[in-house]
C-alpha cells in the first residue's frame, strides 16, 4: 500500500492514478494525433509493401510443392485435410466424404469387436505421428477411434439398446439410435485440452447416428446411461447425412472432429449449449459445397464464447458462411 | 499484497463516486459510469474477471484517438481499469439518424486509423472495430474505444480463439491465419462501407473511390490490403 502524493489517500500497490483526487502519477507519453504524411514514408511503406508481395509470391511457389505434407507440428485430426480447403477442391472433398462413409458403415454394418483388435496399435501409432497422405488418415483416426476403443470395452453394440430407451431423441418419424465408444484422452478433447481430472471411463463419444428425426432436428442427449457424451467422432452423422437439418448439441460436448458432418448438406443450423468447443478442420465440408449459411447459435456471445477451433472448419473461407446468432 | 477483490476495490471507491450507469455487463466485463462526488468529473471503470494486455500497455499513452487510460489496477479475482470517460454518441447511435457522406466518414475513419496506428505500434490488435465502439464527443473528437476483444500480436500460427463481432470479423479473424493488424484494417474497411451505405459491403459496396478504398481493405487474402493504418489513411 502507498499514499497519493497529492491528496494522501491510501492506494493500490503501484498506482499509476489517484481516483481519489483524479491525478495521474506518472508521466504519458503524448502522441501526436496527425499522421505524417511524408512522402518518403509513403516510399519506404509501398516498397515495404512490395517486398512483402514478392515475399508472398515466393512462399506460395515454395509452398504450392509442399501443400500434400503436412506441418509437423498439426495434431491428429488437422493433418488429414490440410491440403484439402485450399487447394483440393470439390473432388477432394467428396473423396474425403467417401472416405468418411465407408468408415461409418465398417463400423456399424461389421461386429466391431471383429473389426477391430487387429490392428489398432499401428493405426493409432500413424495417427498419432506427422501424416503425409490427405483423407485416408482421417478415415484412419475414426476406425482408430473406435477400434480402439470397442476392443477395450464392447460398448458398441451393447449401448444401442440403452441408448434407444433411455436417452435418445425418438419422434415420430423414426426412432433415433446414437451410437457411441467409450472415450479416450485422444477421442474426449483436442489436443492439450483435456484436464488433468479427466477420467475418460465416465464419458463416451458419438460414432455414429442413426433413425429420421422430426423436421430434422437431432438432438444429441447429455448423457448416456450413467456416462457423459463429450464427442462427435468423424462421420457421426454420416448415416443420417440426407437428414439432418439442425443439431443440438448438449452442454457436455466440447469437441467435434473432422468430418462429423461429412455429407450433411442440409445442416443449417447448429446449437452450441457448451461454453467451450473445439471443432475441428473439416468438420462440416458438405457445407463449405453448397450456397447458404450454416448458422451457430449459442447462449453465449460469440466474444465470450471459447470457441477453439483447428484450421478452417468448413473448408476454404469459411467466414463467409459462419454467421453466429447469440 | 493487494489481498482486494474488484467489489472490495469498487466499493471503496463508491466512498468518493457516485455510480451513473452500467455501461455493460457481459463477457465477464462489468463497464460502470462513475461520478466523482466533489469534483463532478466522470471516469469509465472496467471491471474484468481476465485482465487484458491492451490496457495494460496504452496506459502510458496520451492519444487523442484514443480514451486515456488511467490506471489499471490487478487485484486478486481479475483487474480494474479506470478510464477516460468519452462524454459522446458512438458512430452506431450518429447511425441511426442517416448514412455519412464521404468527408465525414474519411475523417471518421482517418482518426480511427490513428488510433490503430498507435495499437498496432504497441503490438496490439483491436480485432472488434465497429460503428458502436467509435466514439465522437462534443468537440468532434473521434475515439476508439473498447480494447476487450483486442490481443498481443504473437507467432501461434493462428487465433485460438474467435473473437469479434460477426460482420466485422475478417477471414483470419475466423480462423484462417493469424490476426494481425491487418485484421483491423479488414473491419476498418467494413466500418467505411457501413457509415457510406449503412449496409455491409456484400450487400452494397460504396460507389466511387471509397468503394476501392473498402475493396482494397476487405480482401481476403491480408496482403492483399492495406498494410498499415497509415497506408489506409493516406488513400482516403
Amino acid at each position: 500500500m502507498n499514499n497519493c502524493p497529492h491528496c494522501g489517500e491510501v492506494l493500490q500497490e503501484g498506482a499509476h492514478f489517484c481516483p481519489y483526487c483524479m491525478t495521474s502519477l506518472d508521466d504519458k507519453t503524448v502522441i501526436p494525433t496527425r499522421i505524417p504524411k511524408h512522402k518518403w514514408r509513403l516510399l519506404a511503406a509501398t516498397a515495404a509493401l512490395l517486398f512483402a508481395l514478392f515475399a508472398l509470391g515466393t512462399v506460395l511457389l515454395l509452398t504450392r510443392g509442399d501443400d500434400p505434407t503436412v506441418p509437423a507440428d498439426a495434431p491428429i485430426t488437422t493433418t488429414g485435410s490440410q491440403a484439402i480447403g485450399i487447394t483440393g477442391g470439390t473432388t477432394t472433398f467428396s473423396s474425403i466424404e467417401s472416405g468418411g462413409n465407408t468408415a461409418t458403415k465398417s463400423e456399424r454394418g461389421s461386429t466391431p469387436t471383429s473389426t477391430g483388435g487387429t490392428d489398432t496399435a499401428t493405426t493409432s501409432k500413424k495417427s498419432g505421428s506427422t501424416s503425409s497422405k490427405t483423407s485416408s488418415t482421417t478415415t484412419t483416426t475414426t476406425t482408430t477411434a473406435a477400434k480402439g476403443d470397442s476392443a477395450q470395452t464392447n460398448t458398441v453394440q451393447s449401448g444401442n439398446p440403452s441408448s434407444d430407451t433411455e436417452t435418445t431423441t425418438t419422434t415420430a418419424a423414426t426412432a433415433v439410435t446414437y451410437t457411441y465408444v467409450i472415450a479416450t484422452q485422444e477421442t474426449a478433447y483436442p489436443p492439450g485440452k483435456a484436464p488433468y481430472s479427466f477420467t475418460p471411463s465416465d464419458y463416451v463419444v458419438i460414432t455414429g447416428v442413426s433413425g429420421v428425426a422430426t423436421n430434422g432436428i437431432y438432438e444429441v442427449p447429455k448423457t448416456i446411461g450413467d456416462q457423459t457424451v463429450i464427442a462427435i467422432m468423424p462421420s457421426a452423422f454420416a448415416g443420417v447425412s440426407d437428414h439432418v437439418k439442425t443439431v443440438i448439441l448438449p452442454t457436455s460436448v466440447r469437441t467435434i472432429w473432422s468430418n462429423a458432418f461429412s455429407g450433411c448438406y442440409n445442416l443449417t443450423d447448429l446449437y452450441f449449449s457448451a461454453k467451450a468447443i473445439g471443432i475441428y478442420e473439416d468438420a462440416f465440408p458438405a457445407v463449405a459445397q453448397r450456397i447458404g449459411t450454416l448458422t451457430f447459435h449459442s447462449p453465449y456471445d460469440s466474444r465470450n464464447f471459447d470457441f477453439y477451433y483447428y484450421r478452417n472448419i468448413a473448408g476454404d473461407y469459411g467466414a463467409q458462411w459462419a454467421q453466429w446468432n447469440g | 499484497m493487494s489481498a482486494m477483490t474488484r467489489k472490495g476495490y469498487l466499493d471503496r471507491l463508491l466512498t468518493a463516486y457516485t455510480r451513473v450507469a452500467v455501461l455493460s455487463d457481459k463477457n465477464g466485463c462489468t463497464v460502470y459510469r462513475l461520478r466523482h462526488n466533489t469534483k463532478g468529473q466522470d471516469l469509465v471503470l472496467r471491471s474484468f474477471s481476465q485482465p487484458i494486455a491492451a490496457y495494460e500497455i496504452l496506459r502510458d499513452v496520451a492519444c487523442d484517438a484514443l480514451p486515456l487510460i488511467y490506471d489499471t489496477v490487478t487485484l486478486d479475482d481479475g483487474q480494474i481499469v479506470l478510464e477516460e470517460f468519452i462524454d459522446g454518441v458512438t458512430v452506431a447511435e450518429i447511425m441511426e439518424t442517416g448514412k455519412y457522406r464521404y468527408r465525414g466518414a474519411k475523417a471518421v475513419l482517418t482518426a480511427v486509423c490513428e488510433a490503430l496506428t498507435v495499437l498496432h505500434q504497441r503490438g496490439l490488435v483491436h480485432r472488434d472495430v465497429k460503428p458502436e465502439n467509435v466514439m465522437i464527443d462534443k468537440s468532434g473528437r473521434v475515439v476508439l474505444i473498447d480494447f476487450n476483444a483486442s490481443r498481443q500480436v504473437s507467432d501461434a500460427a493462428k487465433d485460438t480463439l474467435i473473437m469479434g463481432t460477426v460482420g466485422y470479423a475478417s477471414p483470419e479473424q475466423l480462423g484462417i491465419t493469424q490476426s494481425d493488424a491487418r485484421t483491423d484494417i479488414y473491419a476498418a474497411g467494413i466500418l467505411l462501407n457501413t457509415m457510406l451505405t449503412g449496409k455491409h459491403p456484400s450487400e452494397q459496396l460504396a460507389g466511387g473511390r471509397a468503394g476501392r478504398i473498402v475493396k482494397k481493405c476487405t480482401q481476403l487474402t491480408p496482403i492483399d490490403r492495406y498494410q498499415t493504418a497509415a497506408l489506409l489513411a493516406a488513400a482516403l
